[in-house]
């Protein structure tokens, strides 16, 4: 644990803005990527907070169906490209991956930092298209609908291009790390198991991520000059674009769920006192699931036009999702059995990770059938689900990290017992937002619509003042964090005596 | 200041956080192969595209690529082919410590560059002229009603590879200016083989584009 | 650095003139008709010729092994999207049918028409 020596320096070698943003130091650019996607997370929470408020009542509230429709989008395209994506791996990836390994820095620092200005203009250009007419279009930018609006697509899809190379750049900094910069006696099978969940990941940043590329460049082609690929009154294919979206999107939510488990596997084993059961296993899963992610896309287009064949090939093999995640979630609850265990924060966030993405993995099945997603296509039961493995999931995995490495990032403790409150807030209101979706959406609520039928008006009341309590969780966490940075105590060097090298 | 060694060259320092200048090296060559297979899938949804395309309006395709001329394809392979011989050769040169030739092969390469990109420019100004483009400037005449997507796909391609070439050219360039300072010899080269490696993918790419664009039977 | 593969100059000379030689067979070849096989054929000369570039221009002859392990990857991860999408192209106008024969639905984004044929380009 000699890295407390230089982590106190880390902070105090330099000062000032500049020192900062022309870093080479990993850890100094792990912490902007956490504040960055702290911002994000806000941002999008206040389009989400907005828009359960328009929802308490069947009719119009307070925003018209196109403002309706221009927050949706920026809530989705907010918190998949600015949140989301970089939370895990591009900000604990960068502070932890190195020091995790035994390795001085990453491989190409400067790459790196690169990469982090890359994420910053992107993000100015998705900020850029609010004020130039914000996108309606969903954050899936569909075409033909995404060729024909006359909102700022280009402007909007331009951000989330250069992002992508921002993610390429960091997933091929950290395969290259992982490969060559191990320190004599750090094999592969001796790697924490969240490095393995980043080297998956990182695959899948290097192989899907530049297929988003080309198909936003594509989708501004047809833009501006028509090229005709998308549009069907030019002979092109729609379903097309489908396709080229969803070859990228459906590896990112793996992108996204990969780094959360690696947290889950370190926070397992820290706080039962046990060794992981299964090590093998579940680094393999990591790998499995990355492998198998590429060749399930076409189960978000089972209603789009796609043919019965393909459509059938896609729901099988999109059932063999579930056997690598299993098998982690598995291996996890062997390691509880019979530890010690000490339910600290992080640990808590374990808890309910596991039971919100059982829950989320397993209406995932449901859809993943084809006869049942033809009913279920596009109704409040798919938003439940994604916001179940997403928000249950991803954000569960990302809280779990912060607090378990907050006392390594800051050198500060936070209020165990304001945590543990705004823990409980957070997975309950969770729960009061989303189960209800569940029950509406098999009942035939669609998604993406600002008025409904008050038949539905119960659930969405109990959704929403659900995302009431989900906010003052969130508030409260706000709270006591910047509590302990102003005046908490002073972190021990190991305060949950975990056995990685970090 | 930097230190000389005793031919002449620049001496290169290992970043501080690599042990030794053979782990910099292969770092850096297993990184630049990782953008590469990145590029590659970059390029492969231009292909599937194609692929449907293709499939969907064979006919309307045959007629296209009668539009195209197959000399210039041609013509353009050589020199491709021919400026990735040079560019190999270059980092050989400069594995040997001889700044003269890598200088000079370097040189040829950035004229093959250029040469393709004045093909290119011929070929695009024909294409202009008689209305061959995407289907927003389209004018053309064929039998086909969907000719402009054999043309939007065209411009995709060759433009996104066009790009590339153009981005290589400029690396080219920033080659020369260190091989004349001197910055390369037998123990430091890894700039001359990184862009090496991204002008052969460069390469790559067009001995695709060729025969599927210019030679649809 | 010294321990570095260093090629000798024949083997690039070499590898230049055969891919000349095969850019030549790729035109010849576009001469023949081999019916649905024609862009297999072509495909897989370009494929020779990508090799040769990949194995001695590119070095992955002398490299370590893992930088082959890259290339082979994006290959197959593209042939995956290729095969996937095609497939579902493909089979498409079937589809089109049971719907349109069993439930009279018309879809208006029907692009596909009779698979091979050019029927919707015409009556646009």
């Amino acid at each position: 644990m000699t890295h407390v020596v230089d982590k106190r320096s880390f902070y105090e070698v330099k000062k000032g803005f500049m020192s900062w943003i022309i870093t080479l130091d990993h850890k100094r650019i792990g912490i902007m990527y956490l504040v960055s996607v702290l911002i994000g997370f806000g941002l999008g929470g206040l389009f989400a907070l907005a828009l359960r408020l328009e929802l308490i009542t069947p009719d119009k509230l307070f925003m018209a169906d196109k403002v309706y429709n221009q927050a949706f989008t920026l809530h989705g395209v907010i918190m998949v490209f600015l949140f989301i994506i970089p939370s895990i791996p591009a900000a604990f990836g960068n502070f932890l991956l190195p020091l995790m390994l035994g390795a001085k820095d990453v491989a190409f620092p400067r790459l790196n930092l690169a990469s982090f200005h890359l994420f910053l203009f992107g993000a100015l250009f998705l900020v850029l298209s609010v004020f130039l007419g914000a996108v309606d279009t969903g954050w899936t930018f569909y075409a033909p609908y995404s060729i024909y609006t006359n909102t700022s697509v280009i402007a909007a899809v331009f951000g989330a291009f250069i992002m992508g190379f921002s993610s390429i750049l960091t997933g091929v900094n950290f395969i290259a790390t992982i490969h060559t910069m191990r320190p004599p006696g750090m094999t592969w099978f001796r790697m924490p198991l969240f490095i393995w969940s980043l080297y998956a990941t990182s695959i899948l940043q290097v192989l899907a991520t530049p297929v988003l590329a080309i198909t936003l460049l594509l989708l501004i082609a047809e833009r501006v000059m028509n090229i005709g690929i998308f549009d069907p009154a030019l002979g092109g294919d729609p379903v097309l674009f489908e396709h080229f979206f969803w070859f990228y999107s459906h590896p990112a939510v793996y992108i996204m769920i990969l780094p959360a488990m690696g947290v889950m596997s370190e926070l397992v084993t820290t706080f039962c006192r046990r060794n992981i059961f299964g090590y093998k296993y579940i680094a393999y899963s990591s790998i499995g699931i990355a492998v198998i992610s590429f060749l399930v896309w076409g189960h978000h287009l089972f209603v789009s036009g796609q043919s019965d064949f393909a459509a059938m090939i896609f729901s099988l093999l999109t059932f063999l999702v579930a056997i690598p995640s299993a098998i982690k979630i598995f291996n996890w609850i062997a390691t509880m059995y019979q530890g010690s265990i000490d339910p600290k924060t992080p640990f808590l966030y374990f808890v309910a990770f596991v039971l919100l993405f059982c829950i989320g993995g397993f209406t995932g099945i449901i859809l993943g059938s084809l006869s049942l997603d033809v009913n279920l296509h596009d109704t409040y039961f798919v938003v439940a689900h994604f916001h179940y493995t997403m928000m249950g999931g991803v954000l569960m995995g990302f809280l779990g990290a912060i607090h378990y490495w907050w006392p390594k990032m800051f050198g500060k403790m936070y209020d165990e017992f304001l945590a543990k409150i705004a823990c409980f807030l957070i997975v309950i209101g969770f729960n009061v937002v989303f189960f209800p979706q569940f029950l509406m959406g098999a009942k035939g609520m669609p998604r993406r619509y600002h008025v409904y039928d008050p038949e539905f008006q119960v659930y969405h009341v109990i959704s929403t003042v659900g995302s009431w309590v989900l906010a003052v969780g969130v508030i409260l966490m706000a709270y006591y964090l910047i509590q302990s940075i102003r005046k908490g105590e002073k972190a021990p060097s190991n305060p949950w005596g975990a056995l990685t090298l970090e | 200041m930097k230190q000389l060694t005793k031919d002449g060259f620049v001496k290169h320092e290992v970043a501080h956080h690599f042990e030794s200048a053979d782990q910099e090296f292969q770092t850096a060559k297993l990184g630049m192969w990782l953008f590469l297979g990145q590029e590659l899938l970059f390029f492969s949804a231009l292909f599937v595209a194609y692929g449907v395309f293709r499939f969907l309006y064979p006919a309307m395709f045959i007629e296209a690529h009668h539009h195209l001329s197959v000399n210039m394809g041609f013509l353009n392979t050589i020199v491709l082919l021919i400026s990735s011989f040079t560019m190999a050769m270059a980092i050989r040169s400069a594995q040997v410590s001889n700044k003269k030739h890598t200088f000079v092969f370097l040189l040829i390469t950035l004229v093959c560059a250029g040469m393709f990109m004045v093909v290119k420019y011929m070929e695009y100004a024909e294409k202009f002229h008689h209305g061959l483009l995407p289907a927003r400037w389209f004018f053309g005449e064929g039998t086909s009603e969907v000719l402009h997507i054999f043309f939007g796909l065209y411009f995709c391609l060759t433009g996104l590879h066009g790009i590339h070439v153009l981005i290589g050219m400029g690396l080219i360039i920033w080659l020369l200016i260190k091989t004349q300072r001197g910055e390369f010899y037998s123990e430091y080269y890894t700039p001359v083989e990184m862009v090496g490696l991204y002008w052969h993918l460069v390469d790559l790419v067009w001995i695709f584009l060729f025969p599927l664009l210019y030679l649809v039977g | 650095m010294s321990e570095h593969h260093v090629v000798p100059i024949k083997t690039y000379v070499k590898t230049l003139l055969t891919l000349i030689f095969l850019t030549f067979v790729t035109v010849k070849i576009a001469e023949f008709d081999f019916g649905d096989l024609n862009v297999a054929v072509a495909l897989f000369v370009a494929m020779i010729k990508a090799s040769v570039v990949a194995l001695f221009f590119m070095g992955l002859k002398w490299d370590k092994g893992f930088n082959a392990v890259i290339l082979i990857t994006s290959v197959i991860f593209m042939s995956i999207f290729f095969l996937f999408t095609l497939g579902d192209i493909e089979t498409r106008a079937q589809t089109d049918k049971v719907e349109a024969m069993r439930f009279g639905i018309n879809s208006p984004v029907k692009i596909i028409g009779d698979g091979h044929s050019e029927s919707r380009s015409k009556n646009h």
